[in-house]
């Protein structure tokens, strides 16, 4: 197997000192970009590259354009892992990926008084996700990358519909409240630019509305924000204010047997994050999404889901990870980037005076399998700081909530100004915090506003391509096998709920009516 | 034992809020220095604290990757007495950048990229400014076209491609709606009187290039620049028919590339820019000042470098010949946009 001599080779250039050195500087810059929220993995990339056309060109001791790559790549890693953090400790998302986290990360932190078993289990499904994702890069990345090529927009709509359907009736107590927030959600996806006409959309004649209601801002407020306006009305009711102490590693043991018991969910779960991390334009943020309604989909106590279940922080974080690792295949094999991220990554390819693409892997093997190498080595990295770092990182939730409270608050607006440096989105964070106050009061979930929010944008794009390119025919979608497997199953996702709810209605009518003749 | 963790945790988040408000301090504060040396400004013109450098697109996006390859040029070079810190401010086909900056009325402290969406976008939203507006810096590239189709295409000249869109209406991709990739196509559909092509806007050349490469949606052609294709070029997925150039690019991998206009597609005059401009209003002086600054640029082997291995036309425009060209160009788009009823 070349491809083993090839990897031997990498890990030769990864492990080189300064290689080294520089993946160790990196992770750490991006579990701290990570955690930060409103300064993104893609925008904090995209700010260290200036530094390292200085490493591609040889102004460290043995740096090169691989030491360069490896950098940046692994502040990828890093911030991969770290965004979490925030969602699981402080209810806001430190990065678009971990918004879902919030939905049990910080349940089972703050209600079940668990933070060292939730940052765990993330920890711990984070790297195998990524673990997956790069043995599927090392062997098979030139074909999957060409296969992703014939993913058109029918294929792509199908896939988004089938996220939807796993998490229809997220959040199902009153499911027309489900709709509504659902509905909102589509609204609020939908003001800004409309791509396909070139037309303004929904934005009242305000130029600074055209880049849309970005859903990092909302949850941050709606989340970050409503959580402690109510909590300030509960007095904390429903917290765990004593989180017992524990120095040791007992937590990430028990998120070790948790990942046993969900070993299948979350392996294909980081297949799947795979796969879609590899179609160019969605990254780990979709697939963090899929992956929660997998996760949902396959466990047998839904009901658990929005109040710490476990399975709600692994099945999206493995795909995230996963997708985030595989965004960088139709990159570097193909020259598209499959995320923000890696398109910024690309950008430093061009700038560093390297092309992307089938020739890279024949002229500079050395870049490409140091590359493939370092994200094995950047992962395990990551992944043994953060577990180290769980007992701290489980202290901070000792600190009572009412002393926490205003450095959230802060938080919460310096990262929504720092996202585009812009006040309208520290405006659009204080407004949803009300709102989301209000929601939560009135008891309607959050969940299926954010899924709408953050997928309907592309959702919306694909369904009017493919009608576009099917000259307005529907029957467009079955055009291709794909396609129509893929929306089979999500309406018989969407039917199952719905026919098990009628028989049940049924059967609870039959039965009244035995009791009552 | 609760104070210290409170400590801690106190330190903890403190660092995070400082870490955080240093990494986002790219919005220029007015320092005291500042009218100090404003003062002294009159014997030499230049920033007095960081500058903006506004990129109109998303991280990673075409024009993005030129601006932070200019900005490094001008960082590791020292051009700039002060820091030139790029900043993305995409949204509505850049109408939110072009905005920000015309709000920053005789500040050189701003300067932005632009490139064709500089005119449709400003033509077709409707803003309240117009190209014309803006101080013009200076033109440091041109980004030609090629007519690319997929590799296991039927067509192996521009005149078949021609021919086949004389008899159907052809399923096209390009990076957004109105803007210049459909211009082009509209062009060409006006020159040739090819039927309407079916126009899919897409979010970025990467997956205009993809669908090409991949018949997603029925696309079976392209206007891609030059470095946007030449990746899925190799791995043999679609080629280029023709350059909408003058003369054939110079390129090694494009050499024997043939010009449209020699396969019977007259144009030869639509290339993208890769513009500077500055807010309204700026001195003569001030002006002076990026323009020599972006001329060195222009001038350094690292930008040569760069202009070759992405194809791109060295080109640098300035003073007089600069404006007449953005008036050339916001003429062109204009006729666009009213011919196919844009506005």
């Amino acid at each position: 197997m070349e491809v083993f001599g090839d990897l031997a080779g990498g890990f030769a250039t990864a492990l080189h000192p300064i290689n080294m050195a520089m993946l160790f500087v990196a992770v750490v810059l991006g579990l701290v970009i990570g955690v930060l929220p409103g300064l993104g993995g893609t925008s904090g990339v995209a700010i260290l590259l200036p530094i390292t056309v200085f490493i591609a060109h040889g102004s460290l001791p043995g740096s090169d354009a691989t030491t360069a790559i490896i950098f940046l790549a692994g502040i990828y890693w890093g911030a991969l892992f770290g965004g979490v953090i925030t969602s699981i400790l402080f209810n806001i998302p430190g990065e678009p990926w971990a918004v879902v986290l919030l939905f049990d990360g910080f349940p089972l932190a703050k209600r079940l008084g668990k933070p060292g078993l939730a940052l765990s289990s993330s920890f711990v499904s984070s790297f195998l996700g990524a673990l997956v994702s790069t043995i599927l890069f090392t062997f098979f990345a030139l074909p999957i990358a060409l296969k992703a090529l014939e993913f058109g927009p029918a294929e792509l709509f199908a896939v988004f519909l089938l996220s939807f359907a796993t998490l229809i009736g997220l959040g199902a107590e009153a499911p027309m409240k489900s709709v509504a927030m659902l509905a909102l959600g589509l609204l609020l996806a939908a003001v800004g630019f409309d791509t396909i006409t070139g037309e303004q959309r929904l934005n009242f004649g305000q130029v600074s509305l055209l880049s849309g209601i970005g859903f990092v801002p909302v949850t941050i407020g709606l989340f970050g924000i409503g959580e402690i306006l109510a909590s300030a009305e509960e007095q904390g009711i429903g917290f765990v204010e004593n989180i017992p102490a524990r120095l040791g590693l007992t937590d990430v043991f028990e998120a070790l047997r948790e990942l046993r018991k969900r070993l299948r969910l979350v392996l294909s779960n980081a297949i799947i994050g795979f796969f879609f991390g590899v179609l160019p334009g969605h990254g780990a943020t979709a697939a963090s999404f899929l992956g929660y309604g997998l996760a949902r989909q396959y466990s047998s106590n839904k009901e658990n889901f929005g109040k710490g279940e476990i399975s709600g922080i692994m099945g999206p974080q493995a795909a995230a990870d996963s997708a985030g690792v595989a965004s960088l295949v139709p990159m570097i094999t193909l020259g598209i980037p499959g995320s923000p991220t890696s398109a910024v990554i690309m950008a430093g390819l061009f700038i560093w005076g390297l092309q992307p693409g089938p020739v890279l892997f024949i002229q500079h093997p050395d870049f490409v399998w140091g590359l493939i190498a370092s994200i094995y080595l950047g992962h395990l990295l990551t992944f043994i700081l953060c577990l180290l770092a769980v007992p701290l990182l489980a202290m901070i939730m000792r600190v009572p909530y009412a002393i926490i409270t205003p450095f959230i608050v802060v938080i919460s607006i310096i990262g929504s100004y720092s996202l585009n440096n812009s006040m309208l989105d520290v405006f659009i964070t204080v407004v949803f915090g009300l709102i989301g106050y209000w929601l939560r009061k009135m008891k309607y979930p959050l969940a299926p506003l954010v899924v709408a929010l953050v997928l309907g944008d592309s959702t919306e794009r694909e369904l009017r391509k493919a009608l576009i390119a099917g000259h307005g025919s529907p029957l467009y979608f079955f055009n291709s096998a794909l396609s129509t497997v893929l929306i089979v199953a999500a309406v018989v996702l969407v039917l199952i709920p719905l026919v098990r709810t009628i028989r049940a209605r049924r059967r609870g009518a039959a039965q009244a009516a035995v009791a009552h003749p | 034992m609760t104070r210290s963790v409170i400590r801690t945790a106190a330190i903890l988040v403190a660092a995070l809020v400082t870490l955080s408000a240093c990494a986002t301090a790219n919005a220029p504060s007015a320092t005291p220095t500042a009218s100090l040396a404003s003062a002294s400004a009159a014997a030499i013109i230049q920033p007095t604290h960081p500058v903006e450098f506004v990129i109109s697109t998303a991280p990673g996006g075409g024009s993005d990757m030129y601006a932070r390859a200019m900005a490094t040029i001008i960082e590791t070079k020292k051009f700039s007495p002060q820091p030139v810190t790029p900043l993305n401010k995409e949204g509505g086909s850049g109408a939110v950048a072009f905005q920000y900056v015309f709000e920053k009325t005789g500040d050189m402290h701003y300067v932005m990229i632009t490139l064709n969406s500089f005119f449709t976008t400003i033509i077709t939203q409707k803003l309240a400014f117009k190209a014309t507006d803006f101080t013009p810096v200076a033109n440091l590239a041109l980004d030609p076209f090629f007519l690319w189709v997929n590799d296991d295409s039927p067509w192996k000249t521009a005149q078949d491609f021609i021919d086949a869109a004389k008899k159907d209406s052809l399923t096209v991709a390009g990076t957004g709606a109105k803007q210049e990739d459909e211009a082009l196509f509209r062009r060409i559909q006006d020159t040739m009187q090819t039927k309407p092509f079916t126009y899919i806007s897409q979010t970025s050349g990467a997956t205009v290039a993809a669908a090409v490469a991949g018949h997603q949606g029925g696309v079976v052609a392209s206007v891609n620049n030059p470095s946007e294709g030449l990746q899925l070029y190799q791995a043999k997925k679609m080629k280029p028919l023709c350059a909408f150039m003058p003369a054939s690019p110079t390129t090694a991998v494009y050499a024997s590339l043939p010009t449209c206009k020699s396969q019977g597609i007259a144009i030869d005059d639509y290339f993208i820019m890769r513009a500077i401009m500055a807010p309204p209003g700026l001195s003569a002086g001030q002006q002076a000042f990026w323009v020599d600054v972006f001329k060195k640029v222009y001038d350094s082997d690292e930008w040569k470098k760069f202009m070759s291995d992405n194809a791109l036309q060295p080109d640098f425009k300035s003073g007089l010949e600069f404006r007449l060209f953005i008036q050339q160009y916001q003429q062109l788009h204009q006729d666009i946009a009213t011919k196919f009823k844009w506005v």
